[in-house]
């Protein structure tokens, strides 16, 4: 399961990244909302890939 | 005389290595603007400056390293600098190439690594300032796969950094870079975080806890989705 929620964390990367080229290149066709929208989400994707690295009172 | 020849050949790399991305950087964002019609002889004059520092610069060095790199490094983007703004709205977004521009933009960035320096070749402990004494081991190891997951967080940088260059609009163009270097250090060190600080760093903690962590940003992002493929059956 441990090795699942890995897969999932570097699956959400992976997702950001293509949000974030879908918003700058939304931008490139002139759709305002769309590159809003696509960067908002790559940044939340990026928050949850890394927030599962630090469960709320897990040790480091 | 056999040592002294020996180390001059050696630094004809290094010297490769700081000439070609810078002159393959000047063509494409000093040169090519300064000698189009209609530019001031002035700013032609700060361009041929700028290429003559930056020729100079690695030829200086072998004498006074401090001197090569004020005038390799500091002299030629000066002068560059001063050549841009002596340029005015020859350079203007609007007249920008897009593959011409990314060329530069990716030699510079090549410019500044070659005149980087990297540890001289060889084992540190015989260096004679190295303090003696039993070698330290590294306390763990980087967990399995964390190359690949560097890489892919490298790569999926630099795909928002290359489809910011897609953009015409000269506003939306500026804003579009700005996004896409935030987004880029944004990707690079969540990457680096999921490669290093992965679950075989710690003691093990249980995968829901590792899930609720992450609750809040996968509820927005599942609400963002929603509202997308609503908005998409509307449309």
């Amino acid at each position: 399961m441990t090795r699942a929620i890995d897969l999932i964390s570097v699956v959400l990367l992976v997702a950001a990244a293509g949000a974030f080229a879908m918003g700058v290149n939304a931008l490139g066709d002139r759709r305002d909302l769309d590159a809003l929208y696509w960067l908002v989400v790559g940044g939340l994707t990026l928050r949850a890939a890394t927030d599962m690295l630090r469960p709320k009172g897990g040790s480091r | 005389m056999a040592a002294a020849k020996a180390q001059k050949l050696s630094s004809i790399p290094a010297r490769t290595n700081m000439l070609l991305p810078g002159l393959l950087a000047w063509v494409s964002t000093v040169g090519v603007p300064a000698f189009e019609r209609g530019v001031s002889a002035v700013a032609r004059v700060s361009a041929i400056a700028a290429l003559v520092a930056m020729v100079a610069g690695p030829m200086l060095e072998a004498r006074s390293a401090r001197l090569g790199r004020a005038v390799g490094i500091h002299a030629t983007l000066a002068l560059s600098i001063a050549t841009w703004l002596l340029l005015g709205p020859v350079i203007g977004v609007q007249h920008l190439e897009p593959v011409r521009a990314a060329i530069g933009a990716v030699a510079w960035v090549l410019f500044a690594f070659g005149w980087g320096a990297v540890r001289a070749p060889g084992v540190p402990e015989e260096d004679p300032r190295a303090i003696l004494g039993a070698p330290l081991p590294a306390r763990s190891q980087l967990p399995l796969g964390s190359t690949a997951i560097f890489v892919v967080g490298l790569v999926g940088a630099a795909i928002p950094l290359f489809t910011a260059w897609r953009v015409a609009r000269p506003h939306h163009a500026l804003l579009s870079h700005a996004a896409a270097v935030v987004c880029a250090i944004a990707l690079v060190q969540g990457g680096v975080r999921i490669a290093v600080e992965r679950q075989d760093h710690r003691p093990m903690t249980p995968p829901t806890a590792r899930l609720g962590a992450a609750v809040r940003p996968l509820t927005l992002l599942a609400v963002a989705l929603i509202l997308r493929f609503a908005w998409l059956l509307v449309e």
